[in-house]
């Protein structure tokens, strides 16, 4: 059985917000203004739902674990009206309880009782009909009621908290994307994968966890030269065992124009010390990827660390040489000069996927893809996705959905 | 063969995918001597072995390609014995039920085995698959296909009622994840938390019809599943084609309309034309892009009139009727179930 233990790393929240965090016996941690220490939660279960109650974790017991429990439970012995003519408009004279009132009340108060505070200091909440006041304590429980679940961090979840904070800072792709590139490019756990990836490493953190276990390899070329290492990437949420990692392997862009033109790939040399390289790329070096992970592994000597790089770039020239069967591609660049880069590695009748945020320089490589006659299947495919409120008589589609979506282009190629 | 071992040559008995068009493919099984009819004419089996999978076959009247299969092609080339998933849907339900190698997965109905492709992948070669079908020749069919496949070590296909019986006592508390598509799917709950593991796991339900979605997350709530959502996936997919707009004829040149300031801008700056051809001329074939560029060329040897020639615009075009609504997806995942721990 898998306990949460001291240490471990967890993703904790509720209805969709979710926070990946540290587990440390004797310390506290918050979640939406909410204090709450960590002890209480060690050596029990994944995946149950908590309520932070001043400030200790108390386990909720499955049949209150769902958030309409609540509901119920609040409206248990307040009045509803049968229909809301005498109902206050939305903004009028609505909360009677000032915000801080609030905030102080959710130390002491229990969940329920908070919001049931709450809903009653709303100015004729009884007058309101049953729906318009479960609604009400649907909303105040998601923001007041200081309850998380806590659970193991799986490559989906991840992936949805990551994207979910990353698509606040900008144009980026979605989960509903995401999950269309990794299923159209055909990866499973022996799949050999070549990746252009710009985008913080998701994608290759999703990859590695689906070759986990299994013989793939994945090649990730970067935007780089001789002798570097891709950026550090953020995957030690996926806390992945050392055989994970050696089936990442990598290979720089800066080699491979030469490469594909004279048909010999460069390796780089090893040198005995990094000494003789100036400072500034010296502290370059420190952010990469493999050096960083090495460093607070152990103290691995700098020859052991260049002969391991070495070993990665010759096994990605090698499986390039023999090339690869699948290819995704998801820069900050022009992918088109990307992917006729990367094609001449992809073995014939394998699938590739291009994702790009607008859809003109997909169009592009679509026609010279065309042209070539070099693939077949060719689409681009976005996705309208919207999420529905399932209730009993209250059933509608959700008044907020994605605006501005990404594009993956498609293809299968032919000889 | 096996399905997810890619090879380089076709062999005898694997299942090739002849691809004529995205619209026009199918599924061969590869047997000496056999012949296999096409619009385009005969493929011959025995010409076919030994050839490079991707490589082109020409046929007396047009040309295929001979694919190897995966779960995407399939998905568009398998022989249709139900109403099946396609891949944007699949593609989400893989996702969120966090399948990797070495997990359990439930599934019922099979149906036409498309999604049950995809399931597989995420959990090849570790794990395993168990799907349960009512229909008894349509699971005989698919532990054939899943046979023919190199799955048979990581599918079992069983005939029974889902609803009545659930998945077979051997897999009870086995499953990381549970998929239904089925008309009644608020029958079988219970039996998907008897299938899944005491530590909890991953659901997803799919539905055409509201009704069923509505059921399904009452008894979801019911059994003690959190976290409930549904949502919607309409998928847009688009090829690009060239389109032509004829220029009008004002009866002078463009050039001089433009020197008056009637045009606004300079129009043969604004992309690209090609000569307008006569009427009776050839038509404009499928393979227009040659012609296309012989065209542009002339345009700027020529010096041709703007008023003669059509504007050429490519553009992203998605098929007249398209897939809208296929269904509703609800994913909800069972919380462990010793309180104690
Ligand atoms: C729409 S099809 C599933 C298609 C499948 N998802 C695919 O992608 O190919 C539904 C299947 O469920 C089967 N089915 C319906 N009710 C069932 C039950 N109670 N037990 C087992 N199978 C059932 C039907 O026979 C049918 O083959």
């Amino acid at each position: 059985m898998n306990l949460i233990k001291d240490g471990d790393r967890a993703i904790i929240g509720h209805d969709g917000i979710y926070k990946i965090m540290v587990v440390k016996k004797g310390k506290h941690a918050s979640f939406a203004k909410h204090k709450f220490a960590w002890d209480a939660c060690i050596g029990r279960s994944w995946g149950h739902t908590w309520q932070i109650q001043q400030g200790k974790l108390e386990k909720l017991d499955s049949n209150e674990a769902c958030g309409e429990s609540v509901v119920s439970k609040v409206l248990d012995n307040i009045q509803s009206g049968a229909d809301n003519r005498n109902a206050a408009d939305l903004s009028e004279k609505g909360q009677n309880l000032e915000r801080e009132c609030i905030m102080e009340m959710r130390e002491e108060k229990k969940g329920e009782e908070l919001i049931e505070k709450i809903a009653r200091g709303n100015a004729d909440f009884e007058s309101k009909t049953r729906f318009t006041q479960e609604k009400f304590v649907r909303h105040k429980q998601k923001k007041h009621g200081g309850r998380i679940e806590i659970l193991k961090p799986s490559m989906n979840l991840i992936v949805h908290q990551k994207l979910a904070v990353e698509r606040t800072k900008g144009a980026y792709f979605d989960v509903h994307e995401f999950a269309t590139m990794i299923a159209m490019a055909n990866i499973h756990a022996n799949s050999k994968v070549l990746l252009a990836d710009h985008s913080s490493c998701f994608l290759s953190g999703a990859i590695l966890s689906k070759l986990k276990g299994g013989s793939g390899e994945l090649v990730s070329v970067f935007q780089g030269q001789l002798g570097d290492s891709p950026p550090h990437v953020p995957l030690q949420n996926y806390e992945f065992p050392d055989e994970v990692w050696d089936q990442l392997l990598y290979y720089p862009a800066k080699s491979l124009g030469k490469a594909t033109i004279s048909g010999d790939f460069e390796l780089p040399e090893l040198k005995d010390e990094d000494e003789d390289l100036p400072p500034q790329a010296k502290k370059q070096k420190t952010d990469t990827e493999d050096n960083k992970r090495e460093e607070d592994k152990s103290r691995i000597s700098r020859r052991e660390r260049q002969e391991k790089r070495l070993k990665k770039y010759s096994r990605a020239v090698e499986l390039m040489k023999e090339k690869l069967e699948c290819l995704i591609i998801a820069p900050k660049h022009h992918p088109l000069p990307w992917l006729f880069m990367l094609l001449p590695f992809l073995k014939p009748s394998c699938p590739f996927v291009v994702y790009c945020d607008k859809k003109e320089p997909l169009m592009e490589i679509f026609n010279k893809l065309h042209e070539r006659k070099s693939a077949v299947m060719l689409s681009i495919n976005s996705v309208f996705e919207r999420t529905v409120q399932v209730l009993p008589m209250r059933t509608h589609p959700e008044v907020h959905m994605p605006g501005n979506r990404g594009y993956v282009l498609y293809g299968i190629s032919v000889l | 063969m096996g399905f997810f071992e890619f090879r380089d040559t076709i062999q005898e008995n694997d299942t090739v995918i002849i691809y004529i068009s995205n619209d026009d493919l199918f599924p061969i099984t590869v047997k000496k001597g056999e012949v296999k009819q096409t619009k385009f004419g005969a493929i011959k089996h025995n010409e076919i072995i030994g050839k490079k999978f991707g490589s082109r076959y020409d046929c007396a009247r047009g040309y295929v390609f001979l694919l190897f299969p995966n779960p995407e092609i399939w998905t568009l080339a398998l022989p249709h014995r139900t109403q099946i998933l396609y891949t944007p849907d699949i593609s989400r339900i893989v996702f969120e039920l966090g399948l990797s190698n070495g997990k359990v997965v439930c599934e019922s109905g099979t149906g036409s085995g498309s999604l049950s492709h995809a399931l597989t992948r995420g959990i090849y070669p570790a794990g395993h698959l168990h799907t349960v079908e009512f229909h008894e020749e349509r699971s005989k069919k698919a532990r054939q296909e899943f046979e023919d496949h190199g799955l048979s070590k990581n599918i079992t296909v069983y005939h029974r009622d889902v609803c009545a019986e659930g998945w077979p006592a051997e897999v009870d508390h086995k499953a990381d994840a549970v998929f239904l598509d089925i008309p009644a799917p608020y029958k079988a709950i219970e039996h998907v938390k008897r299938a899944l593991k005491l530590e909890g796991g991953e659901f997803c339900n799919f539905s055409p019809c509201i009704e069923q979605v509505q059921e399904t997350c009452v008894k979801l709530r019911e059994k003690g599943f959190t976290n409930i959502k549904t949502i919607e996936c309409i998928n847009s997919q688009t090829t690009v084609k060239t389109s032509h707009f004829p220029m009008p004829d004002f009866g002078v040149d463009y050039k001089d309309l433009e020197a008056a300031g009637v045009m606004p801008t300079n129009c043969e700056k604004i992309g690209t034309y090609v000569k307008r051809l006569e009427k009776g001329a050839k038509p404009k074939t499928r393979n227009l892009k040659e012609e296309d560029e012989k065209a542009e060329n002339a345009v700027e040897k020529e010096e041709l009139k703007l008023s003669e020639c059509n504007f050429v615009v490519k553009s992203a075009l998605a098929k007249r009727s398209q897939y809208g609504h296929t269904g509703y997806l609800t994913f909800a995942r069972l919380p462990p179930r010793d309180e104690s721990l």
